[in-house]
């Protein structure tokens, strides 16, 4: 996204609203005087700008139709529609705000303790929690238009943050030859800096030459507008850039996240006009707003003498700077100081109206009513320590700064500046450098030593009060920890599971310290005692659609290269794996009889197909196949089923010997990978045998001409002799198809004289196309997988993987002609050894099904009402005149005319068991 | 043979691509291809990131315990595994000890041997080229794409956009090499990815620019030649 160099307009709430180049969403509202952006998730609290940093829940909005966007940090675009969140009817008279009167009925956790019964109304409650609290709604409607991308980088380093102590971390690793991302969340880089004219002015030119430096450098790559929301093993950092998220890989990793202000808790801190500092920094100097009228600063540091001049020097009547310390913590130049002294509360509803001020330790019904419109709180920082905490670096509470950071690194890891409890400019920039030149020698870990603290913090103790907010994103109070706490959830961790502070969109930033006080304070233990809740990824909210990227291989889709051919024909299409296959060209049926009654084509070239030449590929395929072919002569084709150690199937096929030491073999469709992975695996074990072993799956495409007509129109474009003389069934063949060279198989998996093809893949279309013209006057059909289906179950073909599964051995699955267990040796021997001298298990049987009811797969195999076995395939055969399939069921009820029932949209079936095929038993139309 | 078939003609796995983007298609040497695309036929190829389809191109496979020598053979040196090398008839892709891809047109005493195998159809070419040719890779791999990790003359075989695809790197481009089967998802996954760097496609015709528009020269390493 790049920054728009003239105003825009957009529509808030069907308002319409401009803003400036640049500006923010929340601050071109803010100018346009709306201050209220948002309703609080349980109370229905009106919220303005807060943070103004984009952590805070306060500026969420829904914005072209994707919800919870930040638009304190989200440029506004021409013509974007904005809207408020959870509010009914609208946001500024939101009925549902009652329950803000109602909240002594909805103690902390209280949907745990009296929502569960009567337990089926539990539904219905929860229907109406989603409904009234929340955040904003997913648009079903525009959702699948935005497009998500995800990218893998690589770098030397990365640098995580622009502020002053990422730049120099940048600029000292890529001295240093290494190359440098710097991930930076805001549209510039300089960190907070960009915010404090005065500390810019203090740097000079060092601050502009600095950024311009980096800028410049062609090591670093510069990403700008992104948030790192995760560390991963092996220095695997998440990066969220607009629509795409970006996989960063590095040697070292430099943290220099910095910090955030933290907000005091206080009664009616919540209310729109109660400001963090540095969000008013922020939108004055980044957004060009002003804050007109009266406000009051509350600080314990010299950054709220900072701001309030700031403001002053914009037009903004100072009425106050609170300062909780005893002496002002700065020159006050002229601003009217209350030294020692505290807010009690805040006055308002939609909008701050007072502040109530009083002594630290005083009592607060004696406190002063300070009339203003802003209540600006500067309070200190505390540590952005997310991330260093996700990749596994120890943390622990400096009492002197009043923060947790980081004291322990693990490898790989550096941490520099704020995030370090570091504020001073020049300690930020050694500390960069330091950071950089440990990252860039590849090193990092270890303890970490930082730079002295700057003074000590003052108290930030305050007054306790009804509403006074810890966690804006959940609406949880003080008085609800205080309440949780003596619930009996005093452990951080559970408390922050039962009362969901530091569980919404802000993940702790604004509220954990203030939680972990107030557990505190509630256990009369140490912060450093009570510990901080683990932290986990996201860092930051992101977008599931950017979590899902794209996936491009979730659209893969395999195509064989007749394709556009069978586009052009007219075929229905069916997934078959990630191949796209004809089901059908319009009618199953007429395919079905084309083959029985004339002749049909069908392409298969989804079979895998692997090449093996070499003297030693006969000893190898008895090895890894059950059935012999040492013996095989040259010409001749052969069925096999290969299987794994344990003798299961884990596939079929044919091996054809071609020539002498030069094998064809092909796998089921989908596995020709797995078939050449298991090939190369034991030919690895056998490092003496001399085999080639080639996948041509890809660069052979396959075709199936077959019906009693197949060899007459096969005839008219191979000069070779098809006779059953030359070539019977079960030979192989090498001759020209079309003038092709092709590889022909006479097998018959439908059961029909019919020829396997193999063509190469650039040479499919025109073979396939001058096949079918061939076969015009025989009437030839093209037909697809469901006609093909129909063809083998007459036949009692099975398929691998369907009518086979992971208990499957050939010897259950009518195949023990085909283990020859007086081999010395193969894959699967030993088990298929120990399984024949067994009681046979569930066998693999045809079945006949009376009229044409067509059970389901994977129908119920029933006798005498007990589950005995289920249903495979099935479909109903013209040839057979009945329905017809095959099924798994005990070897008691497998012989010949076993009567069985088979349990079809729940009523039982009559079915028998036939073992001979249903179709030309004994071959004749095969071998004819 | 009763009838007698028109001569064979050789499609590569996007010509019907090609045909519906309005691509002109020629037939040259056997094989029909888009030579060029209207709207890209004057491009200025080294300011532009261009795709350009390659599949027909002879692919030899070489295998077994000889590959080794074939390759010398055919490079006039060894070639390491995970890198290319050139040679008269082309270049030779390494993958293992036992196995090698030539992507050229070999001689008959290469393919007369029984460690080779044509797989010419078996394996689609991509070309891509252009300054963010490393960028749009970026958004469908998670591999090492940097020079220091892929020098020039690397190749590396792995998944781009979740299909198995063979990634060669020249001085001026990268190869992707990839099952005619898988290609499309492969070719519309990079247009795709490269709409955000106005990636075009270009015909045949820009072949000789389009792989020498970055230098055709040695690699780095030298022994293992680019182009």
């Amino acid at each position: 996204m790049s920054s728009s160099v003239e105003a825009v307009t957009f529509t808030f709430d069907g308002q319409s609203v401009t803003a400036g180049p640049g500006q923010t969403i929340a601050g071109a509202l803010h100018e346009d005087g709306v201050h209220v952006l948002s309703r609080s998730f349980k109370y229905h609290r009106p919220r303005g700008l807060f943070c103004a940093t984009g952590r805070c829940p306060n500026c969420l909005c829904t914005v072209d139709g994707a919800p919870n966007v930040r638009t304190c940090v989200t440029e506004a675009t021409e013509g974007a529609i904005v809207r408020s969140q959870n509010a009914w009817p609208s946001l500024r008279f939101d009925m549902l705000s009652i329950l803000d009167r109602l909240h002594r009925f909805m103690p902390v956790g209280f949907y745990y303790r009296v929502m569960h019964k009567p337990r089926f109304l539990w539904p219905v409650f929860e229907s109406i929690v989603r409904r009234i609290a929340g955040l904003g709604r997913v648009d079903r409607e525009s959702g699948g238009s935005r497009r998500y991308d995800r990218q893998t980088l690589h770098s030397d380093v990365v640098v995580i943050g622009g502020g002053w102590a990422g730049l120099h971390a940048a600029i000292e690793a890529s001295e240093r030859g290494r190359d440098v991302t710097l991930v930076e969340e805001r549209a510039k880089l300089g960190g907070y800096l960009q915010d404090d004219p005065a500390l810019q002015v203090e740097l000079g030119d060092r601050f502009e030459s600095t950024i311009q430096r980096v800028l410049e450098d062609p090591r670093i790559r510069v990403l700008l507008r992104s948030t790192a929301f995760g560390c991963y093993e092996d220095r695997l950092v998440a990066v969220q850039s607009g629509d795409r998220m970006i996989r960063l890989r590095a040697d070292g990793v430099v943290i220099a996240t910095g910090g955030w202000e933290q907000p005091l808790v206080f009664p009616g801190n919540d209310r729109p006009g109660v400001m963090l500092a540095s969000g008013v920094q922020r939108m004055m100097w980044q957004d060009g707003c002003q804050f007109s009228g009266d406000a009051v600063v509350v600080t314990d540091n010299p950054g709220g003498y900072l701001v309030a001049h700031a403001l002053a020097a914009a037009g903004t009547n100072i009425v106050a700077v609170v300062d909780h310390n005893e002496t002002p913590s700065t020159d006050p130049r002229g601003l009217p100081v209350r030294t020692g002294q505290t807010l009690y509360s805040v006055r308002g509803r939609r909008h701050v109206t007072a502040a109530v001020v009083g002594p630290i330790e005083g009592p607060t019904s004696a406190g002063e009513v300070l009339g203003c419109n802003w209540v600006v709180q500067a309070a200190g920082f505390t540590t952005a320590s997310g991330l260093l905490a996700q990749a596994g670096c120890r943390l622990v509470y400096d009492e002197s700064r009043d923060l947790y950071r980081a004291d322990q690194l693990v490898e790989g890891y550096r941490s520099a500046g704020s995030v370090n409890g570091t504020f001073d400019v020049d300690a930020c920039a050694r500390e960069g450098r330091l950071a950089g030149e440990v990252a860039a020698a590849g090193s990092g870990g270890g303890a970490i030593e930082v730079s002295p603290a700057e003074r000590p913090r003052a108290s930030r103790r305050l007054p306790e009060g009804k509403k006074a907010f810890v966690c804006l994103c959940e609406d949880v109070t003080e008085g609800d920890l205080f309440d949780a706490v003596a619930d009996g959830f005093s452990n951080i961790e559970t408390l922050k599971r039962y009362s969901t502070v530091c569980m919404g969109p802000c993940q702790g930033k604004m509220c954990q310290a203030g939680s972990i006080a107030a557990c505190a304070r509630a256990n009369g233990a140490t912060i450093s005692e009570t510990g901080r809740t683990t932290a986990r990824p996201p860092d930051q909210p992101v977008p599931l659609g950017v979590l899902a990227g794209r996936a491009p291989h979730r659209h893969l889709c395999r195509l064989t290269a007749l394709h556009d051919w069978h586009i052009e024909a007219g075929a229905v299409f069916m997934d078959s794996g990630a191949w796209k296959r004809p089901e059908s060209y319009g009618d199953a049926s007429a395919e079905y009889q084309a083959v029985r009654d004339g002749v049909g084509l069908i392409d298969v070239s989804t079979l895998g197909k692997l090449e093996l030449c070499g003297p030693d590929v006969a000893e190898f395929l008895e090895f890894v196949y059950p059935n012999r072919f040492a013996k095989l002569p040259i010409g001749k084709v052969r069925y096999g089923v290969i299987c794994d150690e344990s003798g299961i199937i884990i596939d079929d096929g044919t091996i054809a010997r071609l020539e002498e030491d030069r094998w064809f073999v092909t796998t089921t469709t989908g596995n020709a990978e797995g078939v050449d992975s298991w090939f190369r695996w034991w030919l690895a074990t056998r490092p003496d045998w001399d085999i080639r072993l080639t996948n041509i799956s890809g660069a052979t495409a396959a075709m199936n001409l077959a019906g009693p007509l197949s060899r007459e129109v096969l005839e008219r474009v191979c000069d070779g002799d098809l006779s059953t003389e030359s070539m019977p069934y079960l030979a192989a063949r090498q001759m020209e198809v079309a003038g092709v060279g092709a590889i022909l198989l006479r097998i018959g998996f439908v059961g029909e004289l019919g020829y396997e093809i193999h063509v190469p893949t650039h040479l499919a279309e025109h073979v396939w196309s001058e096949l079918m013209s061939a076969g015009a006057a025989a009437g030839i059909r093209p037909f697809g997988v469901e006609a093909q289906r129909r063809l083998r179950l007459d036949k009692q073909h099975l398929l691998a993987g369907q009518d086979t599964d992971a208990l499957s051995s050939p010897l259950d699955a009518g195949l023990p002609w085909i283990v020859k267990l007086d081999k010395p040796d193969f894959v699967g021997r030993e088990a298929l050894k120990r399984a024949s001298g067994r009681e046979p298990g569930q066998q693999l049987v045809g079945f006949r099904l009376e009229g044409k009811q067509v059970p389901p797969e994977p129908s119920l195999v029933l006798v005498d009402g007990r589950l005995e076995g289920r249903v495979t395939s099935a479909r109903y055969s013209p040839v057979a005149g009945a329905t017809v399939g095959l099924a798994w069921v005990p070897a008691e009820l497998s012989e010949n005319g076993r009567e069985v029932s088979i349990q079809i949209d729940g009523q039982l079936v009559n079915a028998v068991v036939q073992r001979e095929p249903f179709y030309d038993p004994d071959g004749a139309r095969l071998k004819s | 043979m009763i009838s007698s078939p028109s001569p064979p003609l050789a499609r590569g796995p996007l010509v019907a691509w090609h045909r519906h983007a309005g691509g002109q298609l020629e037939t040259v040497g056997g094989w029909e291809i888009c030579t060029s695309h209207p709207e890209t036929a004057g491009l200025v190829l080294a300011e532009h990131n261009v795709v350009l389809d390659w599949s027909h191109r002879a692919v030899i496979e070489l295998g077994g315990p000889r590959t080794g020598d074939l390759v010398k053979g055919l490079v006039g040196s060894d070639v390491a595994v995970g890198r290319m090398g050139a040679g008269r008839a082309g270049i030779v892709c390494r993958l293992t000890p036992g196995r090698a891809i030539v992507f050229g047109n070999v001689g008959p005493q290469v393919l007369d041997d029984t460690a080779a195998v044509d797989v010419t159809g078996g394996w689609a070419t991509i070309v891509l080229a252009g300054p963010d040719a490393i960028n749009i890779l970026s958004l469908l791999t998670s591999a090492d794409l940097r020079t220091r990790s892929m020098p020039v003359a690397a190749i590396r075989q792995g998944p781009i956009a979740g299909i198995n695809t063979l990634l060669c790197h020249f001085a001026g481009h990268w190869e992707l090499h990839a099952c005619p089967d898988s290609v499309l998802s492969l070719w519309e996954a990079l247009l795709d990815a490269g709409d955000a760097y106005r990636l075009q496609v270009v015909g045949a015709e820009r072949l000789g620019d389009v792989v020498t528009v970055g230098g055709g020269g040695g690699d780095d390493d030298g022994g293992e030649a680019d182009r």
